[in-house]
């Protein structure tokens, strides 16, 4: 999933930069909030991670922009403000969810999945297609009794779909999730090797993606 | 408001506690008459009764059937169903007005002693009065009262005070950041096996960020002794470009690496000397070049000349310290906010602001003065200047003559100057006399 992170410690920001990516997100850092708007409006992201105090345009700012633009993108911020009516005042202008630092990475990795999670799969850690299982935490996938073995790409792929579904999922935004640089991504067949390696491995279960022509892909149960 | 329902039942109390009193002082003396009266005196005349308030006392007989009767001339009328305990008091609301009544025995008699309230009354009425004299003085009083403390909310010791809470409040702010990295780097190395040369690079990463919080650590410790310790006044004499000049070469060896230049310009046209103490105005100079420093080596390569310049220039009666750099320079909007703590106009890559809200308190206390602009270098201009002080006696320079002995030697001087003075003025009344004489 591609997630941004705006943060202006270059410490902090290639930190966290490098525990996201070692985690199979795709990261694009950056150090103020007019970059962090610039960025939003290019690509679209699953989640938002931002600093409150930042030169020039603040966190919040940047979530006041957000949310005027109607973007969805969930967003987590990180801050040394801890007090409550700090607190209040970003959830109330458009946060989802809000750290002190200093945080224990291990829960802010935990914070996120929460974010990621629809509506629809809230009570369930664990997403259900079919007889696809699959925890985000812990990075399982089974299929029926089966236990495929996948890439980080493959497995970036099936989670955007799984998180979607039955939704679906047009090309460009697989591509936008789970590569750095989406335009090669897309000016190949790339996806589609993936697509078909993964449906491969997940044949013999009750789960099918599906191509919707013209539209993109979904998986869903059967 | 508030005040106003305070205020009424205070008064309502007061009032009370004040009747409660009166009331008490005439059971009292009516006490007092009963015990006094000898059958053998009954009727008495209250004529020769000097007492102070100069209220009658009057005296009333209970016989043995219960009937009253009055025993003291003047006594008004009791009416018919009027029955008092030996013992008790009453106050009963007579045609002439209220009265209070004492049932006690004396003598063998069984008498009712009584008095008027009017006096009472007259007292508590004019207290009321006064009260609600009282009342708008008080309002006023209080009203002014909550002014001056309003106005000694903004006084420079409730302004240090909240400047120091917030200071706090931003300082463990800044602490955080740097302890978020050490945190996430450990959480993130232990999270899977490494190589060897991974690791190496987490440590060296959280000796850096270590290294930073001792920085600021440090720097919070310093502005807290600051802080709390009074100023000391009157320091030896301290020529700035002594400061500038050992700055200048603590910071030579960085200007190297970061390949930018570090210029001293001391103006000797007339001495440099404040008063100060030598190791705040070195770390204020410290700070200043630090922060040139840092921006000196971000200089656009479109400038011609990357360089920090430090100079001390007399001017007038007053001696300024300033420190220019070639870098982007501060925007004006960000000038007013320059010393709010912490506060970065651009990314500094890890530099606390804590250097500038040292200089500022180091500023402060030695009363200088900042002076804030544009440097023809390109960049910002930050200088500091102070009255100038007077030197001690050089052994170069010579004695000055002081016509008259002053009264007490200035700051500075030293202790002995007004007996030199002294031997000083003789010499040169001696010197002109030989003079004149020749």
């Amino acid at each position: 999933m591609r997630v941004l992170v705006a943060e202006d410690d270059t410490g902090l920001r290639n930190v966290l930069a490098r525990g996201l990516r070692e985690q199979d997100y795709v990261v694009d850092a950056v150090a103020d909030g007019e970059e962090a708007t610039r960025y939003l409006r290019s690509y679209e992201y699953e989640l938002a991670v931002l600093d409150w105090r930042m030169p020039g345009m603040s966190g919040l700012d940047v979530v006041r922009w957000m949310r005027r633009h109607r973007m969805q993108t969930a967003v987590l911020m990180l801050t040394a403000r801890d007090a409550h009516a700090d607190r209040v005042t970003g959830l109330d202008e458009g946060a989802d969810d809000y750290l002190v630092k200093p945080f224990d990475f291990a829960e802010l990795l935990a914070r996120m999945r929460a974010l990621q999670r629809r509506p629809s799969t809230v009570q369930q850690p664990e997403l259900v297609v079919g007889d696809l299982r699959f925890d985000p935490a812990t990075r399982q996938v089974r299929v029926g009794s089966q236990e495929p073995v996948l890439t980080a790409t493959e497995y970036s792929i099936l989670e955007v779909l799984v998180r979607r579904s039955p939704a679906v999922v047009a090309r460009r935004s697989i591509a936008v999730q789970v590569w750095d640089d989406e335009a090669d991504a897309m000016g190949s067949n790339t996806i589609d090797v993936h697509l078909a390696r993964l449906r491969s491995k997940l044949a013999g279960g009750m789960v099918r993606i599906e191509t919707v022509r013209g539209v993109g892909y979904r998986i869903v149960g059967q | 408001m508030l005040v106003g329902i305070v205020y009424a039942a205070c008064v309502t109390v007061l009032d009370e506690v004040v009747s409660d009193k009166l009331v008490e002082a005439v059971d009292a003396r009516l006490a007092e008459r009963i015990s006094d009266v000898r059958e053998a005196d009954l009727p008495f005349s209250n004529a020769d009764d000097d007492d102070i308030d100069s209220t009658p006392v009057y005296l009333w007989r209970v016989t043995s059937s219960g009937t009253i009767t009055p025993s003291a001339i003047g006594s008004p009328r009791l009416p018919e169903s009027f029955r008092l305990p030996v013992g008790r008091t009453a106050t009963i609301r007579l045609p002439q007005g209220a009265f209070r009544f004492y049932a006690a025995r004396a003598d063998g008699l069984s008498l009712i002693a009584g008095q008027s309230l009017a006096a009472v009354d007259h007292l508590t009425a004019v207290l009321r009065d006064g009260e609600a004299l009282a009342a708008p003085v008080l309002l006023l009083a209080m009203f002014v009262g909550a002014l001056t403390i309003g106005v000694r909310a903004l006084s420079p010791v409730e302004q240090s005070r909240r400047r120091q809470l917030e200071f706090t409040a931003d300082a463990s702010h800044e602490l955080r950041t740097p302890l978020s990295v050490i945190s996430a780097e450990t959480s993130i190395a232990l999270s899977s096996p490494r190589k060897p040369a991974e690791y190496r690079a987490v440590l060296g990463r959280i000796e850096s960020e270590s290294g930073r919080l001792q920085k600021i650590v440090e720097d919070l410790l310093w502005l807290a002794r600051f802080d709390s310790a009074p100023p000391q006044p009157g320091h030896e004499p301290l020529d700035v470009a002594t400061i500038a000049a050992a700055c200048a070469e603590r910071f030579g060896a960085l200007a190297k690496t970061q390949h930018f230049a570090i210029e001293v310009k001391i103006d000797d046209s007339a001495p440099a000397w404040i008063s100060a103490p030598p190791e705040w105005i070195d770390r204020l100079a410290g700070v200043l070049v630090d922060n040139a420093c840092r921006y000196a080596a971000a200089t656009q390569a479109s400038r011609p000349a990357r360089m920090v310049r430090i100079s001390v220039v007399p001017r007038g009666n007053r001696v300024c310290l300033a420190v220019e750099d070639s870098g982007p320079g501060v925007a004006p909007e960000y000038q007013a906010r320059l010393f709010d703590r912490f506060h970065r106009s651009t990314e500094r890559g890890g530099s606390a602001g804590l250097g500038l809200a040292i200089a500022d308190s180091i500023v402060r206390y030695t009363s200088g003065q900042w002076r804030l602009g544009e440097s023809d270098l390109g960049g910002a201009l930050f200088e500091v200047s102070w009255r100038r002080a007077m030197p001690r006696q050089h052994t170069s320079l010579p004695a000055l003559p002081a016509i008259r002995p002053g009264p007490a030697p200035a700051a500075g001087w030293p202790a002995g100057a007004a007996d030199d003075a002294d031997s000083t003025a003789d010499a040169l009344a001696s010197g002109s006399s030989q003079e004149t004489a020749t």
